[in-house]
């Protein structure tokens, strides 16, 4: 989460990155007052990036030893899954059929522009249409845009997005 | 004649089923009756019930029950029952079905047990052509891939056909041909996937097919096609047994016959491509199950085909719940990978256990010449061969993302010029050019060698397996051993590929090193280790990354380090597959004449094929999976220059060399900065006069 300070000392830019970290601790505490007006404190989200293969749709559902997870925290959101199983890259790879037991949540996802696997290949399917998150539009997407890696810039997007879908 | 049921009944295994000579008995007991038609549809409900209740969400078989009988649109689960799960495995089902009765219907027409849509390559026709569809006719492609996937498996069933139009040809030279096809065909796929990664990436990742499905959409739309089809070949079936029966039989009731077997061609194409539009190419089905009724002692067709439909759903359908049984452990296995390692071992199972038969050793089987073609002479053709070498040589170090003068190039080669134009020319193009040069040579010649050890034309250490092997053997021990350092590839490629041609050769030894034999394991063997690197690249996913180019078959990056890897192996090889050509030579007399010059043909035979194997394995640990260089240099050779296998290494290991050379040049300037691996360029360039030698070596038996 915090760029090592040791490339920071490296390339000499301490103070940039000084300010770099306290505006994005800002943009947190924003946004987190912002989901609260909004009421959407401690709301519960499942966190998911998505695409097809094999024409099946591929999803990552992000666990909470993830930096995108961590990062939604800290704006007061709380992660509805949780896999027993401990994951290396901080998500476990599902299928549609794992939805069903986070339905109550809010689906956060990413997928490619051209590859929306919930308007195509999931759009008659049974399991998909009867989710609770589908039926009451509870279903955002947060653009093919945002990472759920990366550093600073990658982490605020995140949250911009998020608060733009759940508190507009 | 006798010489062609010899070869069927060594390719099956069980003779007296496969020459058929009379009318086909029939008499199947009613125990094996019994079992076929009662005991296969109990077992398909069962694995139907078991495979239902495999996933991620807790299913249970009370659940089951409840979604067909009293659905509560409410439940989770029962959404997931009806709407995932149960597609699956009526998917499962129709697909198993269209394939194996696809599979009879061409291994009765071939008159060749080793007939199916796999491995006659109408399977890779059919998902080519979904891809091309996808790709270039996009708005066609996803409304009816069942469209574009019956024309792409007509054409390559058609390439097939053409070349056993001749009768004579024998099954094993069929199937080889079938499987090199299949290979090209797979080449392309693999090149306009990387081409239009955009366009492609939703389409079957790796090409070996998927039992998954989103709702009804694919069972609901192909079912009605596959029932037809099958009632339809249920209506002629007594044809279908005539045309097992004796051919003079067959010619006396001339017209009908002819009707039948254009009928079954594209009843069997047709079914096969409706299945591949469906779940992508899935293999061995079409094997597995025919044989298995064929062994229990069903012969008539009227019998035999919907036997076929309920085994053929039996086989796919526990394949599907090997993938659902290790999904948790494993990742999510591609069916056609299942398929592949269910069906290899019997393959090999099958082979292993088929008597000794003496008789096909007889007469050149061989193919080693085109006589037809005017010949240049042997001096000229190596002449000829090494200045385009050289030529090629000099282009490829002039030509690049940054282009060369010709003195530019030749004053780094001699220590002049800038220090950036000696960097490129000498520490990144010139390695990589030996590099190319050294491994296109090794795998000419280790074709030319195994060509003559399996005296088949369309012999290669990619056909065979020993390439398949080598990049299961890296990928083993990458997984085994983690962070191992990338330098132990080459090592570890060359354990996996000796292994496979260990393997190889344990399996044939039994009653001699027969030629048949060495195919047809080489093959199951191929296709077994194609399926275990599925397999592993997807458990191991990001971890393997840096194997993936690797595994292509790549010249790109190549330096010092991996020619100083390289070179010791061609250098020591080389020379001893010339001094085993000779001996080779005396093979093709015939194995009696060999021993009769006091020349144990099975030791020259496990001698040469291990030199042919070390060659062939020294090369893919550097560039990795390259195929049909050994397949196309040693023809090109022969069509250039007069038989002798001694002279045919030498003109196969230039040639060989100029053609990785090529490929290299053309895969890093045609996209730049973009490169296609060579192995590809290699594929696609090799293509049509592929397509070509299948045909000439089709015709020209007699």
């Amino acid at each position: 989460m915090i760029p090592s300070t040791r490339s920071q000392k490296i390339t000499g830019k301490q103070s940039e990155a000084g300010k770099v970290l306290a505006d994005l601790d800002q943009t947190y505490a924003d946004v987190a007052e912002k989901m609260k007006a909004a009421g959407k404190e401690n709301a519960e989200f499942t966190l998911v990036q998505a695409w097809s293969s094999d024409n099946v749709p591929q999803m990552r559902i992000f666990t909470n030893n993830s930096l995108a997870v961590k990062t939604l925290n800290k704006i007061g959101l709380k992660n509805a899954y949780s896999d027993p199983a401990f994951e290396p890259y901080g998500y476990s790879e599902k299928t549609v059929e794992a939805l069903p037991a986070l339905q109550q949540s809010n689906l956060l996802y990413v997928v490619p522009d051209n590859d929306n696997v919930f308007a195509s290949q999931l759009k008659n399917n049974a399991v998909w249409k009867n989710l609770q998150f589908v039926k009451e539009n509870r279903t955002y997407s947060l653009g093919g845009d945002t990472w759920f890696f990366g550093g600073p810039l990658s982490a605020k997007v995140l949250v911009d997005k998020a608060a733009e879908v759940l508190a507009p | 004649m006798i010489r062609r049921k010899l070869e069927v009944a060594a390719a099956s295994g069980t003779p007296e089923q496969a020459q058929t000579p009379s009318v086909p008995a029939g008499h199947a007991s009613r125990g094996v009756l019994f079992i076929v038609f009662l005991a296969g549809p109990l077992l398909l409900l069962l694995i139907g019930m078991v495979q239902i209740t495999q996933g991620t969400a807790d299913v249970r078989l009370g659940t089951i029950r409840e979604a067909l009988f009293h659905l509560d649109p409410e439940d989770p689960l029962q959404q997931i029952v009806r709407g995932v799960r149960m597609p699956r495995a009526v998917m499962g089902l129709v697909a198993g079905a269209a394939l194996a009765v696809s599979g009879v219907l061409l291994q009765t027409l071939t008159r060749n047990p080793l007939a199916s849509a796999g491995t006659l390559g109408i399977n890779s026709g059919a998902y080519l052509a979904v891809i091309v569809s996808a790709i270039f006719f996009p708005s066609l492609g996803s409304s009816s891939p069942l469209l574009s996937a019956s024309l792409g498996g007509l054409l390559a069933g058609g390439i097939v056909f053409l070349l056993a139009g001749s009768k004579r040809i024998s099954p094993i030279r069929l199937a080889l041909g079938g499987m090199a096809l299949s290979l090209v065909l797979s080449s392309i796929t693999g090149t306009l996937q990387l081409l239009y990664e955009n366009e492609t990436s939703g389409l079957f990742l790796w090409g070996s097919g998927t039992l998954v499905q989103n709702d009804w959409h694919n069972p609901a739309s192909t079912w009605g096609w596959i029932a037809g089809g099958i009632a339809i070949s249920l209506g002629f079936s007594r044809n279908l047994d005539i045309l097992l029966m004796d051919e003079a039989v067959g010619r006396s009731l001339g017209q009908r016959i002819a009707l039948t077997r254009t009928l079954s061609v594209l009843l069997a194409v047709l079914l096969a491509s409706v299945a591949v539009s469906a779940v992508g190419p899935i293999g061995f089905v079409g094997l597995l199950a025919p044989h298995l009724l064929r062994l229990m002692g069903i012969r008539r067709h009227l019998l035999l085909l919907p036997a076929a439909a309920i085994w053929g759903g039996v086989v796919l359908m526990t394949a599907d719940l090997g993938v659902l049984v290790l999904e948790p452990v494993f990742g999510i296995l591609p069916a056609g990978a299942v398929t592949a390692l269910l069906g290899a071992p019997w393959l090999v199972w099958l082979v292993y256990r088929m008597k000794p038969s003496r008789g096909d050793v007889q007469g050149s089987g061989s193919g080693m010449t085109l006589g037809w073609l005017r010949r240049v002479p042997y001096g000229a053709a190596v002449l000829t061969a090494v200045l385009l070498l050289a030529a090629g040589f000099l282009a490829g170090l002039m030509l690049g993302s940054k282009t060369l003068t010709l003195p530019e190039t030749l004053s780094a080669l001699t220590g002049g010029g800038s220090k950036l134009v000696r960097y490129m020319v000498i520490d990144t193009r010139l390695p990589r050019l030996l590099v190319a040069c050294l491994a296109g040579a090794s795998l000419a010649v280790s074709g030319a060698l195994l060509q003559g050890v399996v005296r088949n034309p369309l012999a290669d250490p990619s056909v065979i397996g020993i390439t398949s092997g080598a990049g299961l053997g890296a990928l083993t021990v990458m997984m085994l051993v983690p962070g191992l350092s990338a330098a132990f590839v080459p090592g570890t490629a060359f354990l996996g590929a000796m292994a496979c041609a260990a393997a190889i050769y344990l399996f044939t030894r039994k009653g001699g090193v027969e030629p048949a034999k060495v195919a047809l394991i080489g093959m199951a063997i191929s296709a077994f280790c194609a399926a275990g690197i599925q397999a592993l690249v997807v458990k191991a996913q990001l971890r393997v990354a840096s194997l993936l180019v690797w595994l292509s078959g790549s010249t790109y990056a190549r330096s010092w380090d991996e020619l100083q890897m390289l070179f010791i192996w061609p250098l020591a090889l080389l020379p001893l597959a010339w001094w085993i050509a000779r001996r080779l030579d005396l093979l093709a007399l015939g194995d009696a004449a060999a021993i009769g010059l006091g020349v144990k043909p099975d030791r020259v035979r496990a001698l040469a094929g291990l030199i042919g194997a070390a060659l062939a394995a020294s090369a893919v640990a550097t560039v990795g999976t390259v195929g049909f260089v050994g397949l196309l240099a040693p023809h090109a050779a022969r069509v250039l220059a007069p038989s002798g296998t001694r002279k045919l290494t030498v003109l196969a290991a230039l040639l060989g060399a100029l053609f990785l050379l090529l490929a290299d040049l053309v895969g890093r300037t045609v996209l730049a900065p973009k490169e296609i691996p060579s192995g590809l360029v290699v594929a696609v360039l090799g293509a049509p006069y592929f397509l070509w030698l299948m045909k000439s070596a089709g015709s020209r038996r007699t």
